[in-house]
């Protein structure tokens, strides 16, 4: 079976590229933090999002260039995508504020329902209506061998058509992406760890 | 053919499955009402001691290690083994001490994985209550498609201030004991444990009965993050592939380990599911009542009760429930019934609309 | 009463992040679930703790009595001015 990377998101330093091409730099120093010049920028309309926590708004945001630049993911049925994905750090912010929260007897639920590392594939799946698989895992950038088998399996096992996978971060307002379609093609870069692992790390 | 087996428990109920299984089959529970600072009301917990106080670290080293006591240990040096470690907080206490940086997961999973320093790689799965059932069916995959002979899965969840301020917060804990499915429901309780099970592409590994893992999937209800889906789409969906795939009909599941939570929106969504995919006469059980629920470690922990069932040739009844609550009719099982069980099918569902669903068969 | 009003409106927009809102863009009978402000039950929770933190207000039963309280900032003024009036 050939699969193929057919569209590539990086995120990092405030600067987003689509396929190794920037096309968008925040502007530092602004009222508005990154993530919301991001979503201003894509013309998206949806006031959830200014409830969820970074690390779900950065995902939903990558999850939204791809979907721009890839019209595969329009036609695709709402169970043919699945959304694998891993994070070194996972929610931490909102962990942090949610201990902050406990510590003075004021927990949160707003804040607490985000101390989950998969709520941001959670999002996603809303945004998208994607009633399809999805995994969450959590470890280093540089130790992706059990995401890119299972993103695989996804595919020899029939459960998926397309898949989002790749690594999230973001911790302090530093952001972290890299996001990766994943289809099966001969045409596009073959995906296996080598190629994603020098996708990430250029 | 993927084999599962040599499953352990440590639970106030027990440090082995048997054990653990033994206290099941007497009506022991491990909830208890405790008294917590979070708190004017004493609240039920199914915990070793005060919140926070469980080493998870320490008890999971002990848990993979009796469940290795259980296989071939020579037998598996040969193998290329893999370390799934299923957690939602891990030493969620770390926060509260101001070490933030300490509970991170992945630092948490190097502290066991290091324990066994012949493993070929260790993961954590972090998937809210899905965890568990998650870790099972991408074990069964990875071990499918050769990238491991062996897959060792081990669940792990303390009861914290963290995480009892959090539901507490969302209302959804219940003053007394859970009562999954049944009219007069109020919430969850919380409890701590650990369960480790394993899984290979060789049954010879095993030392006793092993059994077949026919895998699984998961389904999202891409409706909200924290309330189910009123049609139980994500659950329904899941259970369909999981049966398709495996080329079983609902009629071939012999009985339905379920999540049952004990809260109003659970339970209900759950019946729906059910119902929806042709279980309504299915005989069913939570584990809940017993256990209270430990979130990362559920789904491990409920596993290894279906395979110490299937061992045994005994269901465990549903602890709590007395009468239906739920809009559609579901069997519940109200008292422990001994019968052949062939073919189990596990359930679980939670925060972020995940679902996730796995077959066991003798 | 209409300082409480505005005062309520300040904290609802802070306490469930309605981005870009102003006071002046929420009615003091607008309704605030379903077809209003389309609030979520996650939303509903955290009024329950601005009662609670803000007011020092708790609700005795939340399931039953949450849908009137929270029906309207009116409604919600008026359940904190009971319980003040209550108190005192």
């Amino acid at each position: 079976m050939n699969l193929s990377i057919t569209t590539y998101c990086r995120i990092k330093n405030n600067q987003v590229w689509i396929n190794d091409v920037e096309i968008f730099k925040g502007i530092p120093n602004s009222e508005k933090d990154f993530l919301k010049q991001l979503y201003q920028h894509l013309k998206i309309d949806y006031p959830k999002f200014f409830k969820m926590d970074n690390l779900s708004k950065l995902g939903l945001l990558t999850v939204a260039l791809i979907r721009d630049e890839n019209t595969k993911l329009n036609y695709a049925a709402d169970d043919e995508v699945a959304i694998a994905l891993q994070t070194e750090m996972g929610c931490l912010d909102s962990d942090i504020e949610h201990q902050k929260n406990v510590t003075r007897n004021a927990a949160s639920p707003a804040v607490f329902v985000y101390t989950l590392s998969n709520i941001v594939i959670g999002e996603i799946a809303i945004k998208n209506k994607w009633f399809g698989e999805s995994l969450c895992l959590i470890g280093k950038h540089n130790d992706l061998t059990d995401l890119i088998s299972y993103s695989k399996s996804l595919f020899l096992n029939n459960k998926a058509e397309l898949v989002i996978t790749g690594t999230i971060d973001s911790v302090n307002n530093e952001h972290c992406v890299n996001l990766f379609l994943i289809e099966k093609e001969k045409d596009g870069t073959n995906f296996n760890e080598e190629n994603i692992k020098k996708l990430i790390t250029h | 053919m993927i084999f599962i087996g040599a499953e352990n428990i440590i639970s106030p109920l027990g440090q082995t499955a048997h054990a653990n299984f033994k206290a099941l089959l007497n009506n022991e529970t491990g909830l208890k009402a405790k008294k917590t600072n979070l708190s004017e009301r004493e609240m039920f917990l199914s915990s070793f001691g005060e919140p926070d106080k469980f080493s998870l670290v320490e008890h999971s080293i002990q848990s993979i290690q009796n469940s290795l006591s259980q296989i071939d240990f020579d037998l598996l040096k040969q193998h290329r083994v893999n370390l799934l470690l299923s957690t939602t907080k891990g030493e969620v206490q770390k926060f509260k001490e101001g070490k933030s940086e300490e509970a991170i997961l992945g630092i948490y999973a190097q502290k066991i994985a290091k324990e066994f320093a012949w493993l070929a790689h260790h993961q954590v799965i972090s998937n809210a209550c899905v965890s568990g059932v998650l870790a099972l069916v991408m074990a069964h995959d990875l071990i499918k498609s050769g990238d491991y002979d062996t897959i060792i899965i081990c669940g792990a969840d303390k009861v914290s201030e963290f995480t009892i301020a959090g539901f507490l917060s969302f209302l959804a804990i219940s003053d007394e004991p859970c009562k999954p499915f049944d009219k007069n429901r109020t919430g969850i309780n919380l409890g701590e444990g650990i369960a480790t099970i394993i899984l290979s592409k060789d049954a010879s590994l095993f030392k006793n009965e092993m059994f077949k893992c026919l895998g699984g999937s998961s389904a999202n209800d891409a409706n909200h993050i924290s309330g189910p889906s009123r049609t139980g789409e994500g659950l329904f969906r899941s259970i369909s592939k999981t049966l398709k795939q495996a080329k079983i009909t609902p009629e071939q599941i012999d009985f339905l380990s379920g999540h049952g939570t004990g809260t109003s929106y659970n339970d209900e969504m759950e019946s729906i599911a059910f119902d929806r995919a042709g279980l309504s006469k299915t005989p069913l059980h939570s584990l809940k009542g017993y256990y209270g629920h430990t979130f990362g470690a559920t789904g491990l922990i409920e596993s290894a009760i279906c395979l110490q069932s299937m061992r045994a040739n005994t269901l465990i009844a549903s602890k709590g429930f007395n009468e239906l609550g739920t809009s559609k009719k579901i069997n519940v099982l109200q008292e422990h019934l001994e019968k052949p069980v062939y073919t189990i099918l596990k359930t679980a569902s939670g925060f972020g609309g995940c679902n996730a669903t796995v077959l066991f068969q003798k | 009463m209409d300082e409480l009003l505005l005062k309520l409106k300040k904290e609802i927009i802070v306490q469930l992040n309605l981005e870009d809102m102003k006071p002046e863009d929420i009615g003091n009978d607008d309704p605030l679930f379903g077809d209003g402000l389309g609030l979520d039950s996650i939303d509903a929770l955290e009024l329950i703790v601005l009662l609670d933190q803000n007011y020092g207000v708790s609700i005795e039963d939340p399931e039953k009595k949450g849908r009137e309280i929270f029906e309207s900032v009116r409604t919600m003024a008026n359940f904190i001015e009971a319980k003040r009036k209550a108190v005192n």
